[in-house]
């Protein structure tokens, strides 16, 4: 198996100090996904989906398996993975202009300066580098992580329900910002959501997970080209019945999910 | 003229006070050697400072407070870091912590002036042991409140544990750890004043405890005037400082 990003049987057990007992959040995830492939994963809340995302991130070890990205073994966070989180991530006593800044190490100030001015025109912040995060909409707070990771070059980016806490339209809006911006920087994308339509929308190909212990229950290939008009695809019949076929397996798993009375759920940064 | 009401309301507690302070002897409700009117006491504040005799006292108390506060600071914030991420640093000192912090500090004194003299050794180290609680009580929450999505982010960003702590942790924690300074700042005074009216030579309490003695109550007033406005002048000073490196958050 190869791929920009590939998990071997990757598990997570994580110890129920109260109860004195293993819980498994995570079981055999096999995934591989090639470079520059834009991946959702999908899933009921407390399948595991966020945990395998701080595996891959190397924020959390494996307690089973393993993770490699690009044939190398991951065994901590590293430059060449990028995060961006749900929500209160960005540094609230930096601007948005020195929040871009912080990640970029190489060159001289003026150098890496002139880089992160870049990165928050490229996000349509243009004019709101010197406020500070508390001044800016949820979106535009989202623009600036974005841009923060985007900033320093990491192959792959992680994204952790990135748009999970925003308002319907705002969401819209950053869904087709974010594939403007991953059809012309062509990261290694995965992405951690629970919306089917969001699903669609974005990716190449679609992981849904079990219920907890979650693991791979099917993948789905997403067969609409590239550029994406996202607008037409809310409306295109073919669209229509992916999200059918997705939305009936992630229904499954959530119903098992609330049969077994999972609901606990895995470490949240 | 609006303005001007709203800033007399603001402080009605205080003239109020003032009020009673100069109209009670004036009155000869209370007798003026007991309590000289407010502008009397005012008046020799004035005549202290020009005649440099309290300057050289407020100089004094001020520079040991200052030595006091800046060894609790450094002390103190390390020490609230060191035990918020390390477990077994905190099960170390937490015991003398919670065992120290209840005690008044002014009971310390006679033992210190036993172990350090009646110089600015002991003076010093009873405001260090006054403001470091405080301040380690402060820099120990304001670590273990950092959202660890903003360390998980610096991590991800390749950041090691050093830079981590200097450029992600201090400045997350800064607004709890500038209250904490705060508490101990108003502390240091208190504990300094007490300890100088106890043991020594120079400084504003001793100054307080001389005039008392001497009966020099006019200026035992004076002192007291001026302590009160450089409390109140620091805690402003520092107020306003505090504002400036905290303007990022929504309400410092």
């Amino acid at each position: 198996m190869t791929g920009k990003i590939v998990a071997r049987g990757v598990g997570k057990t994580f110890r129920d100090a109260r109860r004195g007992v293993g819980v498994t959040a995570l079981q055999s995830m096999t995934l591989a996904v090639r470079d520059r492939e834009f991946v959702s994963i999908l899933g009921p809340s407390g399948c595991g989906k966020s945990t395998f995302l701080y595996i891959v991130a190397g924020f959390v070890p494996a307690t089973e398996g393993e993770v490699l990205v690009d044939g190398r073994r991951v065994t901590g966070p590293g430059r060449d993975r990028g995060i961006v989180f749900q929500e209160y991530a960005l540094f609230p006593w930096q601007t948005v202009l020195q929040n871009v800044t912080y990640g970029l190490r190489a060159g001289s100030a003026a150098e890496r300066e002139a880089r992160a001015r870049e990165f928050v025109r490229m996000v349509g912040l243009e004019g709101f580098e010197s406020h500070y995060p508390r001044e800016l909409s949820g979106g535009m707070k989202q623009r600036v992580a974005l841009a923060r990771t985007l900033a320093y070059d990491p192959d792959v980016l992680l994204m952790d329900e990135p748009f999970g806490a925003l308002d319907t339209q705002t969401r819209s809006l950053m869904q087709e910002e974010l594939v403007r911006i991953w059809e012309a920087n062509q990261k290694t994308i995965l992405f951690v959501t629970h919306s089917v339509e969001e699903a669609v929308l974005l990716s190449d190909r679609i992981v849904v997970m079990t219920a907890r212990p979650g693991t791979v229950k099917k993948v789905v290939g997403v067969p609409f080209g590239r550029p994406r008009v996202l607008e037409a695809l809310l409306t295109d019949v073919r669209a229509m019945e992916l999200r059918g076929e997705v939305w009936h397996l992630v229904k499954e798993e959530v119903l098992k999910a609330g049969r077994d009375g999972a609901g606990a759920r895995g470490p949240r940064p | 003229m609006a303005r001007a009401l709203a800033v007399l309301g603001r402080n009605a507690s205080l003239l109020l006070v003032l009020a009673a302070w100069e109209g009670l002897p004036r009155l000869g409700l209370v007798s003026p050697e007991i309590l000289p009117p407010f502008s009397v006491a005012l008046a020799n504040v004035g005549l202290l400072l020009r005649e440099g005799e309290l300057p050289r006292h407020v100089l004094f108390s001020l520079s040991r407070q200052a030595a006091g506060l800046a060894l609790g600071v450094v002390v103190g914030v390390t020490l609230g870091v060191l035990m918020a991420w390390s477990r077994g640093v905190c099960a170390f000192f937490e015991p003398i912590l919670t065992l120290t912090n209840p005690i008044p500090k002014a009971a310390l004194i006679p033992l210190f002036m036993l172990w350090f003299g009646i110089g600015a050794v002991a003076k010093i180290m009873l405001i260090f042991i006054g403001t470091i609680i405080p301040i380690v009580i402060s820099a120990y929450h304001g670590v273990g409140d950092v959202n660890p999505n903003y360390l998980w982010s610096a991590r991800a960003m390749g950041d090691g544990t050093w830079r981590i702590l200097w450029r992600v942790v201090l400045p997350a924690a800064s607004p709890q750890i500038l209250a904490g300074i705060r508490l101990g700042l108003i502390v240091s005074l208190i504990v300094l004043v007490g300890s100088e009216m106890l043991a020594g030579r120079e400084g504003l309490g001793w100054f307080i405890a001389f005039t008392m003695e001497t009966g020099q109550y006019d200026l035992t007033y004076a002192s007291m005037l001026t302590i009160a406005v450089i409390g109140f002048a620091y805690d402003r000073l520092y107020l306003w400082l505090m504002r400036g490196l905290l303007a990022w958050k929504e309400s410092p």
